[in-house]
């Protein structure tokens, strides 16, 4: 297991998030958590990045202890967190600068490329669209190349189609740079359609629900999304979604 | 050339051609409530190379007292954003000097300091360092946390995001208090100079009040707008270089 998260206990003042929580996973799965607002469920990326530490228990990834941010676990936020006084080219490459190595220019191209946005590398942020700036986003992350990305429902603030979009760019990118992902959303169906497991989060005993193990062949495309299987995985989750609501 | 620049322009000329008509066979006493463009243009030929002088030292202890005090304040403003202690230390001490006019210290830095360029710097620096200190404080404080995180995120230390996140995010922030800043310096020294200081057009406009010489002190006091004009347009022409990724509104 890549990371692993032992009896993790985390509150503040007025409650706890989460409590005696467990969850392994694997190098190059890609794990959704889903869950109610409040669930924890950022709470547990701000944990594994490294912006907080758990009150109990321990988190370990590659076998070593988590004590700090470090650019193997890079977390894409919903904000928009691209840098607008750097142009595209000065924020893809940002990781790979202030560690002062000899900037590989072609790869940070190959990157905007990747993610199609080549021609814009001399751009401001203030000149690209929202999901314009997603991709800067997701091109910088992968730049660093981390081994685990933590993503904190990175396309919530984007319209339905871009939203699409950047779902199919995501797999397409994560296939290519193999790596981990840990996604947080509140959308069922793009939980189902990306991940290899979507982790369903209770916010009152602040653990998790239940976890659904998603077989469905990759590589997979919108259409998948209408398949029996896909509409059975989502009516199940969403009604085990309700029942913590209504409990 | 827009529409706004022709109209500022031509509202300066219509104001400058009201003054010449209002002023044409005025009598000597009137000469002296309000003297003629054409007075004060004698006067700035008759002493130009007096007045040229006169009026570099007031420029030169203008932007030199700025520059200290701005980077001192600039300075204190980041420590205090970086260590809470400095923060606690440092607060209550500006807060005690900000609300003291510093025109009222000018006997003081003169009794201190002497009447030479080095009280004179003291002083404006003085002014200029809390504006300074209190903006980029607050400026900091401000700056949208995601970024930050994000920085840290992808392996950046503190004294990196203070490079590439801190600084670039709060300059837009600091132009507004720079100029501010600017005014008051200009305001100090003249006061200085006024108040006793050798040399500058503060100098020249005491002297020039004894024997009541009102062209002098009206050349003197445009001369000071025109200074103040060129280093505020200075400042605004170097910030709008350093901040072209900001969204225009």
């Amino acid at each position: 297991m890549q990371l692993n998260l032992k009896n993790i206990n985390f509150g503040y003042d007025n409650g706890i998030i989460l409590s005696d929580f467990n969850l392994n996973i694997s190098a190059n799965e890609f794990v959704s958590i889903v869950g109610l607002s409040g669930c924890g469920k950022t709470t547990l990326l701000n944990l594994v990045a490294g912006f907080i530490r758990p009150s109990e228990g321990v988190i370990e990834f590659e076998n070593q202890k988590i004590k700090g941010t470090s650019s193997d676990r890079v977390m894409v936020f919903q904000e928009d967190a691209v840098f607008p006084w750097f142009t595209v080219f000065d924020n893809v490459s940002y990781s790979l600068k202030i560690k002062k190595n000899k900037l590989d220019i072609d790869f940070i191209y190959d990157l905007i490329s990747d993610v199609g946005l080549n021609g814009f590398e001399k751009f401001y942020p203030k000149e690209l669209s929202g999901g314009m700036k997603k991709r800067v986003d997701l091109a910088r992350a992968y730049a660093a190349t981390p081994k685990l990305m933590l993503m904190d429902e990175p396309f919530g603030s984007l319209d339905a189609y871009t939203r699409q979009k950047m779902q199919q760019l995501l797999l397409k990118m994560w296939k290519k740079n193999k790596s981990t992902i840990l996604f947080v959303t509140h959308d069922i169906n793009e939980a189902i359609y990306q991940s290899d497991r979507v982790i369903l989060m209770n916010n009152e005993k602040g653990n998790i629900q239940k976890e659904y193990y998603i077989k469905i062949d990759r590589p997979r495309n919108q259409n998948i999304k209408k398949s029996t299987e896909f509409i059975k995985l989502w009516t199940e989750i969403e009604n085990e979604l309700l029942k913590i609501e209504n409990e | 050339m827009n529409k706004k620049n022709i109209i500022s322009i031509s509202v300066i000329f219509i104001i400058l051609l009201i003054w010449i008509i209002a002023t044409i066979n005025q009598s000597q006493k009137d000469a002296l409530l309000f003297p003629s463009p054409l007075l004060v243009l004698n006067i700035l030929f008759d002493q130009f190379y007096e007045l040229l002088i006169f009026s570099l030292t007031t420029w030169y202890r203008v932007i030199v007292g700025l520059f200290i005090g701005s980077f001192a304040g600039f300075f204190i403003g980041i420590i205090m954003s970086y260590s809470k202690l400095a923060n606690y230390l440092l607060d209550p001490l500006i807060e005690l000097i900000r609300p003291i006019p510093p025109v009222a210290l000018t006997p003081f830095f003169i009794l201190w300091f002497g009447l030479g360029d080095l009280s004179q710097f003291l002083l404006i620096s003085l002014g200029c360092f809390t504006i300074i200190a209190i903006s980029t404080f607050e400026s900091i404080q401000n700056v949208q946390p995601v970024y930050i995180r994000a920085a840290k995120s992808l392996g950046a230390d503190s004294l990196t995001i203070y490079k590439t996140i801190i600084l670039p995010a709060i300059t837009p922030n600091l132009l507004p208090s720079l100029r501010v800043a600017l005014a008051t310096s200009f305001a100090l020294t003249v006061a200085a100079e006024y108040l006793g200081a050798q040399g500058g057009l503060g100098y020249v406009i005491r002297n020039a009040r004894t024997i009541l010489q009102t062209d002098m002190i009206l050349l003197a006091a445009l001369i000071l707008g025109v200074e103040s004009l060129l280093s505020d347009g200075l400042i605004r022409y170097i910030f709008g270089k350093t901040t072209k990724w900001m969204p225009t509104s």
